[in-house]
């Protein structure tokens, strides 16, 4: 690339920055980090409730009482001894 | 954030603010979605003002690129160019200079977000390829290729008497 076109580049680029006016942004940048900072909040959240639905209903659904007795073996109903072993 | 920090960071943003503006604007070519691309930098940076206050420039400056290529602002990413009237195309002589950068400033704003930040990071900011690698986080021989393609856009974009002196 020549000096000129280097130049004819610069220059314009220039202008297009050039062309920009000045603003005080501080209010709409303090909207935007709040804002930002709820849509992270709101991810965490988010993972956090899923985490712990993904954890806790499986638990729950294994382990749940549902108020049958606990299984046990009655001694008049154990299998009669074979024949052969006496 | 502390009342320091903040103050800091209020302090910080008045004094870039104008700065950051003129290569958003640069970059964008519309004075809208440059004042959503630094506001949008300078909104992380507050949220990690006490990681970044050694030298916050460079972490806003990253994100005001790296926004923008990731279209971040897809929508306005190609804004129309409000003029009074149409510019008359250049004389085939070359030599309206005022017609020549009009046009080559449309031909800069037709370029792909990454290729325009590599123009403007070598041309407004001055900066190295490595330099330009480095806030685009990309390798030197991809900023290489970015920019030669760029000047191969512009070249078929802008009318031949221009890109003469190019070849």
């Amino acid at each position: 690339m020549t000096d000129d076109l280097d130049r004819l580049l610069r220059d314009t680029v220039t202008d297009l920055a050039a062309e920009s006016e000045p603003k005080d942004l501080m209010p709409a940048v303090r909207a935007r980090a709040r804002r930002i900072r709820l849509v992270h909040g709101a991810g965490y959240l988010a993972a956090a409730l899923t985490a712990t639905l993904l954890l806790v209903v499986p638990y729950l659904t294994v382990h749940r009482d549902h108020g049958l007795p606990p299984v046990t073996v009655s001694p008049s109903c154990r299998a009669p001894r074979p024949a052969w072993s006496a | 954030m502390d009342a320091g920090a903040e103050e800091e960071f209020t302090r910080f943003v008045a004094d870039r603010t104008v700065a950051l503006l003129r290569v958003a604007h640069a970059l964008t070519g519309d004075q809208h979605a440059a004042e959503d691309l630094v506001q949008n930098a300078l909104a992380k940076a507050m949220l990690r003002w006490r990681h970044i206050e050694e030298n916050p420039e460079a972490y806003v400056r990253r994100i005001l690129y790296n926004d923008h290529i990731s279209g971040w602002r897809r929508r306005r990413s190609r804004p129309e160019t409000p003029m009074a009237a149409v510019p008359e195309p250049a004389g085939t002589d070359g030599t309206d200079a005022f017609h020549l950068r009009l046009q080559l400033r449309a031909a800069l704003l037709e370029l792909p977000p990454r290729q325009r930040a590599v123009i403007v990071l070598r041309y407004l900011d001055d900066r190295s390829e490595r330099e330009v690698a480095e806030i685009l986080g990309c390798r030197e021989g991809t900023v290489a290729s970015q920019a030669s393609r760029a000047l191969a856009k512009l070249r078929r974009l802008v009318p031949a008497p221009v890109t003469e002196a190019w070849r």
